[in-house]
């Protein structure tokens, strides 16, 4: 085991969390907004997205774990015409300072909500802009077959979509739980909006569960084929971790997903806390899944050549 | 443009351009710009009381080869992988953050990591020593001579067009500038005939 990529499993993973959560929450947005009162929907989704500054900031910590000379970390911009890897430096800041502004002028409720939509689809854009680049950074190594595949675009996008909503769901759950033993009274509509969210992060979370158990099974037996370096790359992932990995993302993903789908059309009659329970529960096994899948990545790493 | 030529069928794997290469350069342990790799492979055949092999081992002398197509100058983020105007790819130290990007990149394993400058390093294919009218540490050290160095057509006029082996990579990937006269039993670019059977030395 190489642990010394953990920084990278890390980055990569939080990063392409938060842009999935940003995206969710603009979707929710997006969609309640004809709906439901602006007061409910910000007050659905305005504490979630102050989430996601502190896991980017702490995500693009954790990256520059990777340089041994940070003095002189501001050369890693020079060849953006070239390197992928400058290029996804540039989206990471970028995303995150954008989600900053934005988390900044709907707290202050600066601006009007137009300027602030296109400040949202300006950060949205900028995050998967990022996931392309940082999935780039991998894809470009034509050295690297098990990265030069079609498999790391697809695996790092399904990442951001599969943790991005359960990381959204959690946040609802955690934050109405919070707000009721506080003694706030139940708003129906707000109780409403949290309903259908949940239902829609858990139908996102089921495909994009679906997907990952699709891909893997048929990118390894692709590497396989291909012998080599990509043969060598599909021993080290075969493993018991990769077993771990396979089971929490179908337990994780699929059934958590059918179980919030399930509880979410009758929440009025269930209560909230065994909801949470779910919620969250699929939250952490499906980031423990993605974790692992992760580090799998880097385990691959087998380079053609000497 | 600069490159190397090597013979297969003259280097016995001593190492001496090894050793000379890190001295002169006086690199820490795990830092080796040049390594020579063992390629072997081949079995034995039992056959009434007879047993033949079909046994076979060569060496390959590889250190970087100043690619024309260089992916450690494409990949790096921060230009400090650049290349001189004779086709010598190097490090500007003062630019390089560390992050070891060309070492993935690379199919040579070229571009090394030096833990104590927290820089990557690599051969500059002895600049100095050019500059100074020598042959690089590693050319002027090899007892059998199966090393050589120049302008790449001045090599190619000399030594032919040389051969894609085994266990190099595919040289359209990154174009080296490396004339290479394969051994007797050289397997060709891609085989899996045999292996490398000093891993840990490169």
């Amino acid at each position: 085991m190489d642990v010394g990529e953990i920084p990278m499993v890390l980055f990569t993973t939080i990063t392409q969390m938060s842009v999935g959560a940003f995206l969710v929450l603009g979707v929710i947005q997006t969609l309640a907004t004809p709906k439901f009162s602006a007061k409910v929907v910000d007050k659905v989704a305005d504490p979630a997205m102050y989430a996601i500054g502190p896991a980017m900031i702490a995500g693009l910590l954790v990256s520059m774990l990777h340089m041994h000379d940070p003095t002189h970390m501001f050369n890693v911009i020079r060849h953006f015409g070239s390197s992928w890897l400058s290029r996804e430096i540039v989206f990471g800041v970028g995303f995150a300072a954008m989600g900053f502004l934005f988390a900044l002028l709907q707290w202050r409720k600066i601006g009007t909500p137009r300027l602030r939509q296109v400040v949202a689809a300006v950060t949205a854009l900028l995050g998967v802009g990022l996931v392309i680049c940082m999935a780039m950074v991998y894809y470009s190594l034509t050295t690297v077959p098990a990265w030069n595949h079609s498999a790391t675009p697809i695996g790092f996008f399904l990442t951001a979509i599969i943790l991005g909503s359960l990381a959204v769901g959690s946040a609802f759950m955690l934050v109405t739980q919070w707000r009721r033993s506080k003694g706030e009274e139940a708003d129906p509509e707000l109780a409403r909006l949290i309903g259908y969210s949940l239902r829609g992060v858990a139908l996102a979370a089921i495909i994009a569960g679906a997907a990952g158990l699709v891909r893997l099974p048929l990118y390894l037996a692709d590497l396989a084929t291909k012998g080599g370096a990509a043969l060598e790359s599909a021993n080290l992932v075969t493993g018991p971790l990769l077993t771990f990995r396979l089971i929490t993302l179908a337990i994780g993903t699929a059934l958590m997903g059918l179980f919030i789908h399930f509880y979410a059309s009758r929440a009025n009659r269930t209560g909230m806390k065994p909801l949470t329970v779910v919620t969250v529960a699929a939250f952490v096994i499906a980031l423990a899944s993605e974790l692992a899948g992760r580090f799998l990545f880097y385990e691959a790493m087998v380079r053609v050549g000497i | 443009m600069l490159g190397f030529y090597f013979n297969q069928q003259q280097c016995t794997g001593c190492k001496a351009c090894q050793i000379a290469c890190k001295d002169k350069h006086d690199l820490p342990i795990g830092v080796n710009w040049r390594r020579v790799v063992e390629y072997s492979g081949g079995t034995w055949m039992h056959s009434g009381e007879t047993y033949t092999t079909s046994q076979f081992t060569y060496y390959t002398s590889i250190a970087c080869n100043h690619c024309e197509d260089p992916i450690c100058v494409k990949v790096c983020p921060t230009t400090a992988m650049t290349r001189r105007e004779d086709g010598t790819v190097y490090v500007e130290s003062s630019k390089c953050v560390g992050c070891r990007y060309c070492e993935w990149a690379c199919p040579y394993s070229a571009p090394q990591f030096n833990a104590t400058t927290g820089h990557m390093s690599k051969c500059d294919l002895c600049a100095d020593y050019r500059d100074a009218g020598q042959d690089p540490a590693c050319v002027s050290a090899c007892p059998s001579r199966a090393l050589d160095w120049g302008p790449m057509d001045e090599l190619k006029k000399k030594y032919g067009e040389g051969s894609q082996v085994a266990p190099l990579p595919n040289a359209s990937i990154t174009k080296p500038n490396l004339v290479v006269a394969p051994h007797r039993d050289a397997r060709p670019q891609g085989s899996t005939d045999g292996a490398i059977t000093n891993p840990k030395e490169i």
